[in-house]
């Protein structure tokens, strides 16, 4: 992995995107500070956070009938068992 | 960004859209951004209850997601360190001077003992449940605790 400041990356980008297509990753540094990552086209990129959960989210919105918990709801047929012994 | 220990109630509201805590744990979430603290016996738990939940669309998305964010390990934070079984031990004490007391489960003590062994070594910051009764014992074993509660419990009618 490579590290180049904004202004490189600026002043070089084709050189810089060469360097990826060959399967180089950059590091592209403003402030002093690591702000983005160049990487190849091939290379798995992970979903954001806001993509993994944006359906879910979606639904949330939904009106209609809510579930309950069934983690609680398992805790709470336990509980009653046990206050069958 | 805090190191949240949210037990399974809490985890599955956090993914399941219809789930009856799932605004206020997103809302919550949404406030802190917080990592989630994810191990063994959390994943077993989530991923069975998300299972029996791939009924409709919306436990799919649910069961979905977690996959995705497994895959990812963005917010979900991998804890190699939590072993069951030396947890088990830790549990069974907790389990020892507590059980009488709070009416917390024998699943519920292996999450207080997870979450103190974190809090103890590497600084986890908050305990967050929808169980009063887990809310109860992971205080008293010294926890920080959010108890999620409903404001305006929903009608009995599951979502189908």
């Amino acid at each position: 992995m490579q590290d180049v400041t904004s202004k490189v990356l600026h002043e070089k980008t084709g050189r810089m995107l060469d360097l990826v297509k060959q399967g180089e990753r950059i590091r592209v540094f403003r402030d002093g500070k690591p702000d983005a990552m160049l990487v190849p086209i091939d290379d798995h990129v992970d979903p954001s956070w806001d993509e993994i959960m944006k359906e879910v989210r979606a639904m949330q919105k939904e009106d209609g009938p809510q579930l309950e918990n069934p983690v609680l709801a398992e805790r709470k047929r336990r509980d009653y068992a046990a206050h069958l012994r | 960004m805090p190191l949240i220990y949210a037990d399974t109630s809490a985890l599955l509201a956090y993914f399941h859209p219809r789930d009856v805590f799932s605004r206020t744990v997103t809302d919550t979430a949404r406030a802190q951004a917080p990592d989630f603290v994810y191990w063994t016996f959390i994943r077993f738990e989530l991923r069975h209850n998300l299972r029996r939940a791939r009924i409709n669309r919306y436990g799919e998305a649910a069961w979905q997601a977690l996959r995705a964010a497994e895959g990812t390990q963005a917010r979900l934070r991998w804890q190699a360190n939590l072993q069951c079984d030396s947890l088990l031990e830790s549990a069974e004490e907790l389990s020892a001077q507590y059980a009488l007391d709070y009416g917390a489960g024998s699943a519920d003590f292996l999450h207080i003992a997870a979450a103190r062994r974190l809090a103890f070594t590497s600084g986890m910051d908050e305990f967050w449940t929808c169980d009063a009764a887990q809310a109860a014992a992971a205080k008293v074993a010294g926890l920080s605790v959010r108890l999620f509660e409903l404001k305006h419990p929903p009608a009995q009618s599951p979502a189908t």
